[in-house]
């Protein structure tokens, strides 16, 4: 009698696609959108974001996850008339 | 000798709010930032536009737009620049409110509304201004809108809930000042006269297209309430003078508007008996603007001839500054007619 067939652990390539400020990106891991400024370089410097042409106010940037196909735009303030 | 106070009002109510000065200078376009620190500051604005951009753009010590402006003195007017649509300006719009509630700036509820109908004019798409001023009226937001010079389209906006129209002196950055002074005072009257059932305080801001002192001192001899500019002092050879100049030409203008003609009739009359060259309102100084030397200036018959003695002032004070930046590339271009600048 076969003994109990020891359970293989799932093994995968995390690879989630979005497109952040009109370019298609490849996110290695999951991320927060407070993760996600980080990564842009933007920690400490006022941005706004919106995730599909929606807002993301900034009291939520630490629990909004990033999914999969998000469009997302990431904007500061510059000159302008 | 004692100094006789006059009240130039000078300030400017818009939005509940009361400002300090009545121009309101661009962020844009200048050399450096380093400039456009001394130039804002030159100005005397209480109020600075800035637009919402996906790119965060550094100098060569990779410091930013905010580095430079002092947000506990400057109220942040975000501007809603390069949209087409009403949705992509709502969309801005919050973005911008965004990024004000973050930086706890004063211009939080404030936005300057553009919807741009054409790539290259930079003409205002009325349909979709309208639309946008709606919804964001609806969401809370004190909209300073720009427009056309279209009395009508004027009066859409305000009933559309703007809290201060901002009506277009020519295209965006062409400097070719108020093309049609008749359309401005006519959204004047129609927005500001009790018999059109408007309000006279009811902020009229002209916006856009404003090249010289001149230009400014014109819009606000008309009544306007404020000006708002950006190239003009952004691309002058010598945008900190100009900034000076803009200043005193908003000085000089609005005391002009406020010392109504004691008799008007009269004043016609002797005009046509006036020796050439006499000067009659202040903006009439532009000729030291184009490098003329000083110019004579006559009595005027004016209500209140203290203001009017302050705007002639002024209009000198401004012009000395403007003659020296009378080769910068700018006016050049003014000069040779104008052409929509992209």
């Amino acid at each position: 009698m076969r003994g109990p067939t020891p359970t293989r652990r799932a093994c995968y390539h995390f690879n989630m696609q979005v497109t952040i400020n009109g370019e298609r990106k490849e996110l290695s891991t999951e991320k927060s959108v407070s993760e996600l400024i980080e990564l842009l370089g933007f920690k400490g410097r006022a941005v706004a974001v919106e995730v599909n042409r929606q807002l993301v106010p900034k009291k939520q940037h630490e629990t909004r996850q990033i999914s999969e196909g998000d469009v997302i735009e990431v904007v500061t303030l510059v000159g302008g008339g | 000798m004692s100094t006789i106070q006059t009240d130039l009002d000078s300030s400017l109510t818009v939005g509940g709010r009361t400002l300090s000065s009545r121009l309101i200078v661009g962020t844009g376009k200048y050399a450096d930032y380093d400039t456009m620190q001394k130039a804002l500051d030159a100005s005397g604005s209480q109020v600075v536009t800035v637009a919402v951009r996906r790119e965060r753009l550094v100098d060569k010590e990779g410091r930013s737009l905010l580095d430079f402006l002092d947000l506990s003195r400057y109220t942040i007017l975000p501007n809603t620049a390069g949209c087409f649509t009403a949705d992509d300006a709502v969309r801005v719009a919050r973005l911008g409110r965004e990024l004000l509630e973050q930086l706890d700036n004063p211009g939080q509820d404030w936005v300057k509304l553009e919807v741009l109908g054409d790539k290259k004019t930079l003409l205002p798409d009325p349909v979709g201004t309208l639309e946008a001023c709606r919804e964001l009226t609806k969401d809370g937001f004190k909209v300073l809108c720009y427009s056309s010079d279209d009395p009508i389209a004027a009066q859409r906006i305000r009933d559309a809930g703007a809290t201060s129209v901002m009506p277009a002196g020519s295209p965006i950055g062409s400097g070719q000042g108020v093309l049609n002074p008749n359309n401005i005072r006519l959204i004047l009257e129609l927005l500001k006269s009790k018999e059109h059932g408007g309000d006279p305080n009811y902020p009229v801001i002209v916006d856009a297209g404003v090249g010289t002192a001149s230009d400014v001192t014109i819009a606000m001899e008309l009544g306007a309430d404020g000006v708002l500019l950006n190239t003009g002092i952004a691309h002058a050879k010598d945008a900190v003078k100009m900034a000076h100049a803009m200043r005193h030409a908003i000085e000089a203008g609005r005391p002009h508007s406020q010392a109504a003609l004691r008799h008007r009739q009269q004043s016609v009359e002797r005009r046509d008996q006036l020796h050439p060259g006499r000067v009659r309102q202040g903006s009439e100084v532009r000729g030291q603007e184009s490098g003329a030397g000083e110019m004579y200036q006559g009595p005027c018959l004016a209500g209140d001839s203290r203001r009017a003695v302050s705007a002639f002032v002024q209009s000198q004070t401004s012009c000395k500054c403007t003659r020296r930046v009378a080769n910068s590339p700018l006016r050049e271009r003014q000069l040779g007619g104008g052409s929509v600048a992209v």
